[in-house]
């Protein structure tokens, strides 16, 4: 298996994660994870740079084997290999640098608002933003959507995603004919939808994804469930130091008003009075933004910390800032979730490859 | 443009940006950089549109 | 609405990067810093020589040239750094879709065609050189003019700073390429120069590099060929892929898919998994002999392929000045693109 002197060397972009029952190892490469042993975590961190006889030595005979058994896991799942030379493969930088002022925003809509989507538009291009999201909870037609869409074929965004209640309207060719033209369009989802299933844009592969649960207001956000975890370098690393959901966004609620993201109580002013830029000069306008994982309660132990989209608005003590989400059914002190759906390494769905370059 | 913004840039730019240039920056519009127009609509076309790398909301359960 | 731009009033120094239009996405990031820094930047692709509206005017008192950006206009003598990203293909600018010599029937219909197309090839060239004669005053980053880089100079040059490099053979004649079969075994060949692409039926095929075995030479009728390159094949471990930047160098180690028995099972991938890319620290001496050639070669930035070897060695390939690096930044997260941004930014305004 290893020649004497070799050590066993994980990837660098293989990460293990502590968490109070188990830990994990987060492939942010192949956006893959498995649980491990917190044996095996201490045995990768602590011992990290001894070859497996020294390894060994530390334990009890009668461990041997069984660390005999975690190399061969780590090596057959391609997570590491024994190298000769480790002094080669250095740590992977951790720091998370984002050249937009906003890096994502939210604007919510429903029959009331009468946002001034061009001038929105425009001061998101000017901070940088290249992620939108845009929730309807109103019925609304594909022609006013690409109504609104339209300032936006000579702007600075890239992704827009769509969340739209369900209309009989909306036919399978017609939300591809949408996406076909609009290309910045990156996912739609339709909620409230007669039957769940996913469609994918043909040559484009944007997938739009029709869901029976439904989503009229802000309140439905704030979801966490395995089906959300992000297992890559751009959310690991900007975990470490910053709040995975508030960092650099911005929202405009269906009443105009600015906010971190239309779940939270404070506004920072109307955006028909004031810019999104002179908004984000309030003094607490960026307060939350680096709250980070590490800090909040129960997550801080939880093994899946770094995979998953935090919650600063639903927070299961409201009065504590730092109380974990409401809406998450994990317990990683028992390793048991509330809701139903175990969250195996085979049980859940991974995105699309985030990283193709 | 107020200082806390002003500030909230210099973090980033002070250790590259001369002072002169830093502070002459004030009087500025932002996206100060001009881009062609060709690249401009190019984005979005001649590639895939993928997604952003992480979820901007999560208002769906399972 | 109004179109993404805007002029920027600061002082008169401006950054040109010189690109082509489609799939730069590098071209872009290094774009966003520079805009998150408020630093004036223009961009001229390939595409706009015949695209935008461009004109020099050239009488006794001197030249003018306009270029306007979009809609913008601006002033060249502004532009005190540029950055040669991408350009060439200016025949594909040149023939923009259409048909030279559209009979085939015609008398000496392929030379005619073949000469059309190198004609205004030339045309686009000599234009994009006055223009960019007309920046010659500014600070280049990767000057098209300076830095050495035929690949067979370039071989040669390693060698003399010590570096590893595969046995490689130029040659027109049958039995000496075959012998060089014979005495190395596994050998491969590629392009002296750059890799020739053709499109059949909307699809680009490229040349690349692969084995030569001792029959493909030897069932050759005469025993003068085309002058062909031939190397020694590598033993690989992993692949080493750098991006060398104003003394820096960034390296990241590709490893092959291993056994197909052990691969783990990838639900969501139609495609192959795409080989491991980790960061890599190049041990001390590669590093100095690397610097030393890039030095020697003149070359402030470009990308390197080596190659370790199962004997532990470090082999030299090739360098490529204006390699894609966006595959090395990423993976490995070094930010390579404000790296750039910030090295254009140091030349703007600390030289």
């Amino acid at each position: 298996m290893d020649s004497a002197g070799d050590v066993f060397r994980l990837f660098a972009n293989c990460m293990p994660v502590k968490g109070a029952r188990r830990s994990t190892i987060c492939d942010l490469q192949y956006h893959r994870f498995d649980f491990i042993p917190n044996g095996l975590y201490y045995i990768l961190t602590e011992l990290k740079g001894k070859t497996v006889s020294e390894i060994k030595a530390v334990f009890d005979a009668s461990q041997h084997v069984i660390i005999d058994e975690y190399f061969t896991f780590l090596q057959e799942k391609e997570y590491g290999f024994f190298c000769a030379e480790p002094e080669l493969f250095p740590d992977l930088d951790l720091t998370w640098m984002a050249p937009e002022q906003i890096t994502n925003a939210i604007i919510d809509v429903n029959e009331q608002s009468r946002h001034p989507y061009e001038s929105i538009f425009d001061q998101l291009d000017a901070l940088g933003c290249k992620a939108l999201q845009l929730r309807f909870f109103d019925p609304v037609s594909v022609g006013e959507i690409e109504k609104i869409l339209d300032s936006t074929q000579r702007g600075g965004l890239r992704h827009i995603e769509l969340l739209l209640p369900y209309s009989t309207e909306f036919s399978d060719d017609t939300l591809k004919g949408l996406c076909v033209g609009n290309p910045r369009i990156s996912g739609v989802v339709v909620s409230s939808a007669p039957k769940s299933r996913r469609m994918e844009v043909q040559g484009t592969g944007v997938p739009i994804d029709f869901t029976s649960a439904p989503c009229t207001s802000p309140a439905c956000c704030g979801e966490t469930s395995p089906k959300y975890f992000v297992i890559n370098i751009g959310l690991f690393t900007e975990a470490q130091e910053w709040n995975t959901c508030l960092n650099r966004k911005i929202s405009v609620s269906v009443d105009g008003t600015i906010r971190n993201c239309p779940s939270m109580p404070d506004s920072f002013g109307n955006v028909g009075t004031i810019s999104l830029s002179d908004a984000l000069m309030a003094p607490q306008s960026k307060d939350l933004w680096n709250i980070k994982k590490d800090q909040i309660k129960v997550c801080r132990d939880c093994e899946f910390r770094y995979i998953c989209t935090d919650c600063r608005a639903y927070r299961e003590d409201p009065s504590d800032l730092r109380s974990k989400p409401l809406k998450c059914g994990y317990n990683p002190y028992s390793a048991e979730w509330k809701k139903s759906g175990e969250a195996t390494a085979e049980a859940f769905e991974v995105g699309p490859p985030a990283d193709v370059y | 443009m107020s200082k806390k913004l002003i500030d909230y840039i210099r973090t980033e730019a002070i250790e590259l940006l001369p002072l002169h240039v830093v502070l002459a920056q004030e009087a500025l519009e932002p996206g100060t950089a001009i881009r062609s127009a060709t690249s401009d609509t190019h984005k979005a076309e001649g590639y895939l549109c993928d997604s952003f790398y992480k979820p901007i909301s999560r208002c769906v359960g399972e | 609405m109004a179109p993404f731009l805007v002029i920027s009033p600061v002082g008169p120094s401006m950054i040109c990067i010189l690109s082509k239009a489609h799939l730069e996405l590098t071209t872009e990031s290094v774009m966003d810093w520079l805009s998150f820094w408020r630093v004036p930047a223009i961009r001229m692709n390939v595409e706009d020589l015949t695209a935008a509206s461009l004109s020099v005017f050239i009488d006794r008192s001197g030249v003018n040239l306009s270029w306007p950006a979009g809609k913008i206009r601006f002033d060249p003598t502004r532009i005190k750094v540029v950055w040669y990203r991408r350009w060439g293909s200016y025949l594909h600018t040149a023939l923009n879709g259409q048909v030279l010599f559209g009979d085939a029937a015609q008398e000496n219909w392929q030379d005619n065609t073949i000469n059309s197309a190198l004609h205004l090839q030339r045309e686009l060239r000599t234009v994009s050189e006055f223009v960019f004669h007309l920046l010659s005053s500014a600070r280049w980053l990767s000057d098209p003019n300076t830095g050495i880089v035929n690949k067979l100079r370039v071989l040669k040059l390693a060698a003399e700073c010590e570096l590893d490099i595969p046995a490689t053979s130029v040659s027109n004649d049958r039995a000496s390429l075959s012998a060089f079969i014979e005495k190395y075994g596994r050998v491969v060949t590629k392009a002296v120069g750059e890799a020739l692409i053709c499109e059949f039926k909307g699809t680009s095929f490229v040349t690349y590099t692969s084995l030569v075995e001792q029959d493909t030479v030897n069932d050759r009728q005469s025993s003068r060929v085309f002058p062909t390159l031939l190397q020694e094949c590598l033993n690989k471990q992993y692949e080493v892929r750098v991006f060398y930047l104003d003394g820096l160098l960034y390296s990241m180690a590709i490893f092959s898919q291993s056994n197909e028995q052990t691969a783990v099972d990838f639900r969501r991938y139609q495609f192959q998994r795409p080989n491991r890319t980790v960061p890599y620290q190049l041990p001390g001496d590669i590093s100095s002999k690397l610097t030393m050639l890039l030095q020697r070669l003149g070359l402030e930035t470009a990308s390197i392929d080596l190659v370790k070897t199962v004997d532990g060695r470090h082999v030299f390939l090739e360098v490529n000045p204006m390699g894609q690096f966006g595959m090395v930044s990423f993976p490995c997260n070094y930010h390579l693109e404000r790296a750039v941004a910030a090295a254009l930014v140091k030349r703007l305004y600390h030289e």
